[in-house]
């Protein structure tokens, strides 16, 4: 038995070793490598980058706004940082590297529904864990953390690539090395276009937003007045809209409700996201209510 | 539970330090222990359904001693009839019910008659065909008179729900498993080293070769209409692969585990893909399956000692049967009947048995017609697979209708990061299989630092699929 488990021990340590060198030599890569989420993206963002204005939020803006539409119409040089599933954990996260970056005094953030999304981190989260180490990061997953699953993933190494391989993984590392960077992030400044027509032109959406301030939108705020940054909230438009947007409104500073100002089906690829005439069409909008109105520092 | 998840990582040792430190020196105690840890296993998938095999345990375990006082034949009979048709009744009613009943629907509206009986929504339990089939095992070698009946029921049950098996084999005869039951194990390092050794070789089999495989074939075979002939092909060839690590990984788990605590399963497995004909590839595929047919059905029927006529039709209930073992669909039915036919022409001619060594022996390549016999035995079985893994016949008749369209454009598919390594990663498995296919799996024999077995870790570790796996295939059997 004692040989046994010296052989056991023998594995054991060799796997340590292994989990350690992979876990540095990923998150080296993915520092240092060609960017394949936006994460990995603003992680990599110099003061050199800089933009006039950034778009964040989930879905609702990643297919959207489109950022070079607005650059054709006004010079102004922006991103747009959506990302599918993103809570505002996420974007407050964004938002954090990217003042810490010094990339832009204007913010875009696009809120919803999502205002109700107090203590837990959308699907997306698991684009940041490369980065759990960078203590900023990790002090905000540390408070998201009530079920002591993401200190695993900061304590134990390689398990958050393992876990998450197809995201976060050898075969993410490959394209990055490769240097396949996302493909939108040079042609579309981080726009994805969607096709195709809203199929249920009946179906309503409806949402309750809690009474309570979101702690997140809170630091957000709070980070943006500290360090002088121009800070907008917006809601996209909604096809058949059929609730209200008010705590938002008496909440957020500089909100804007575009929530019902697209009525027409032909624009929706469902009700929430646009297709892509009508990302051109909301684009307009936007860039005539923020960019075209404001001058910006 | 499932073998490739945190929770088996974490189940195993704990079993492991009890049975060998706290139960080791009381036998009947660690058997309760393997039962205990058993049903747990079982039950974590979902515990209603352990019902059922105490149940299965309970009325083998008693036909079993009653047939041993039992003298007269005709109430032997009736004692192997009643465990037969619990079993193949629990089966039958999981498994089979609701096909017979869509079939016998659909056959009465081909002749006019429109019948209206609702389908049940029958969940069915892990791993059944497989007890089933083991406990089976156990009432007809009692009946025959080949084994003594057992008169612990602890030992009995640990037999029926041995976990490292109980789900998805290999199906173990009482003969070979039950006796181990009765005898104090002793701890044998280079036992449990090979036993360490089996489960990281079949944790690497399935993580890294079939869960990647699965990720093109799952791909290919839901939107073949995208695709065309070349892409097919290659779809086909991944779900070859595919199912080879995915169940012969779970053997390899399932007989590493084993080893741990001191038992010895039979081989499942045997480099089927080197076969040099389709005889050769039914001797090392599902080895505990096909044997099991072998003996309690084909053997019983007259086996190839009869006239030519009952020979092909033996044949082909063996081969229709075992293709209806794997599920309720026609899709296996022509699976195994297919399989039939490949074999058929070997038996006729009595050469079903002239391949019975390791392919290339003492050689480290295969001669140009051991490589032919080897490619066209590969391809006969890449197009059964096909039926096997098709939803329907119709698709199954669609894919291979494009397959013969034929073309050599590959499509780059929809999975973007799935691009690169899976030709690479299937040449490697063979390469290993090839230089291991005379021991019991590759990494039987290493060195005192293990460094093949942690070369395997570090590929598991980089290549495993840990976020896209799938569950082991056979599970749904």
């Amino acid at each position: 038995m004692r040989i046994f488990f010296k052989n056991i021990a023998l594995l054991s340590i060799a796997l340590i070793v292994m989990s350690i060198v992979l876990d540095k030599s990923y998150t080296y890569i993915h520092y240092n490598g060609a960017p394949r989420n936006i994460p990995d993206y603003i992680m990599g963002l110099k003061k050199k980058d800089s933009f006039d204005y950034v778009v964040l939020g989930s879905s609702r803006v990643l297919h959207n706004i489109n950022i070079n539409l607005i650059e054709q119409e006004t010079t102004k040089k922006g991103f747009n940082f959506g990302i599918p599933g993103s809570s505002v954990f996420e974007i407050k996260l964004s938002v954090q590297q990217i003042v810490k970056r010094k990339i832009t005094k204007n913010i875009y953030i696009q809120i919803d529904y999502i205002w109700n999304e107090f203590y837990s981190g959308g699907e997306c989260t698991v684009d940041w864990l490369t980065y759990i180490n960078e203590n900023d990061i990790w002090n905000e997953f540390h408070k998201i953390d009530k079920n002591n699953e993401y200190v695993l993933y900061k304590k134990i190494p390689f398990l958050r690539y393992c876990e998450y391989g197809s995201k976060l993984g050898f075969r993410e590392l490959i394209m990055s090395l490769s240097n396949r960077k996302m493909s939108v992030i040079d042609d579309n400044k981080g726009f994805v276009p969607l096709f195709g027509k809203i199929k249920n032109t009946e179906k309503t959406m409806k949402y309750i937003l809690k009474d309570e301030f979101n702690p997140h939108l809170k630091d957000i705020i709070e980070l943006c007045e500290k360090e002088n940054i121009n800070l907008y909230f917006f809601t996209s438009p909604i096809y058949n809209f059929k609730g209200n947007n008010k705590v938002l409104k008496n909440s957020l500073p500089n909100y804007k409700d575009f929530s019902n100002v697209i009525p027409n089906s032909k624009y929706y690829q469902d009700n929430t996201h646009l297709n892509n005439k009508g990302s051109k069409y909301f684009t307009k909008l936007f860039m005539n209510e923020y960019l075209k109105e404001r001058t910006h520092n | 539970m499932l073998f490739n998840s945190i929770d088996f990582a974490i189940f195993l040792p704990i079993v492991f330090i009890l049975y060998w430190f706290f139960t080791n020196k009381n036998l009947k105690l660690q058997n309760l222990l393997i039962v205990l840890s058993s049903y747990i296993f079982y039950g974590w998938w979902d515990w209603r359904f352990l019902s059922l095999i105490l149940f299965s345990t309970v009325i083998d375990y008693l036909i079993g001693i009653n047939l041993s006082k039992q003298e007269s034949q005709t109430k032997r009979k009736i004692l192997l009839w009643t465990s037969t048709l619990v079993n193949l009744g629990f089966l039958g009613f999981f498994k089979y019910y609701n096909f017979f009943l869509d079939n016998f629907i659909t056959a009465f509206s081909f002749f006019g008659t429109n019948i209206s009986v609702n389908s049940l929504n029958i969940i069915l339990p892990v791993g059944i065909s497989f007890y089933t089939f083991q406990t089976l095992s156990y009432t007809i070698d009692v009946y025959k008179r080949k084994l003594e009946p057992t008169k612990e029921f602890i030992a009995f049950s640990a037999f029926v729900s041995f976990f490292p098996q109980l789900v998805a084999g290999p199906i173990e005869r009482a003969t070979n498993l039950l006796p181990q039951f009765y005898t104090k194990r002793s701890f044998d390092n280079k036992n449990a080293m090979i036993g360490i050794r089996q489960i990281v070789w079949g944790l690497f089999k399935k993580v890294v070769i079939a869960d990647t495989c699965a990720q093109y074939a799952n791909e290919i075979f839901n939107t073949y209409e995208i695709y065309s002939s070349t892409t097919l092909i290659i779809g086909a060839v991944c779900f070859t692969f595919q199912i080879y690590c995915d169940f012969s990984g779970y053997s390899d788990i399932a007989i590493g585990s084993s080893r741990l605590f001191g038992f010895k399963l039979m081989k499942n497995f045997n480099y089927p893909y080197f076969s040099r004909d389709i005889a050769e590839f039914w001797r090392r595929w599902h080895i505990s399956l096909s044997t099991w047919f072998r003996d309690y059905l084909y053997i019983p029927l007259g086996g190839s000692k009869v006239e030519k006529y009952k020979v092909i039709r033996n044949v082909f209930i063996i081969f229709i049967v075992s293709g209806f073992w794997h599920g309720a669909n026609w899709t296996f039915i022509v699976w195994g009947t297919l399989n039939g036919l490949y074999f058929l022409p070997s038996m006729l001619n009595n050469k079903n048995r002239r391949h019975l060594n390791i392919i290339a022996e003492n050689k480290n390549t295969p001669s140009l017609k051991e490589l032919c016999f080897m490619v066209k035995t590969f391809i006969l079985v890449v197009f059964a697979w096909i039926f096997f893994r098709a939803e329907n016949m119709q698709t199954a008749i669609a894919y291979i209708k494009k397959i013969f369209v034929f073309s050599l454009e590959i499509e780059r598919l929809r999975i973007e990061r799935y691009s690169i390594e899976i030709f690479p990663l299937i040449f490697l498995l063979i390469i290993i299989e090839w230089f291991g296919r005379h021991k019991d799996f590759p990494l039987f024999k290493d060195n005192k630092y293990q460094l093949k077995t942690i070369i395997i870790i570090l590929l598991i570790l980089v290549l495993g699929n840990f976020s896209d796996m799938n569950d082991f295939i056979y599970f749904q059997f």
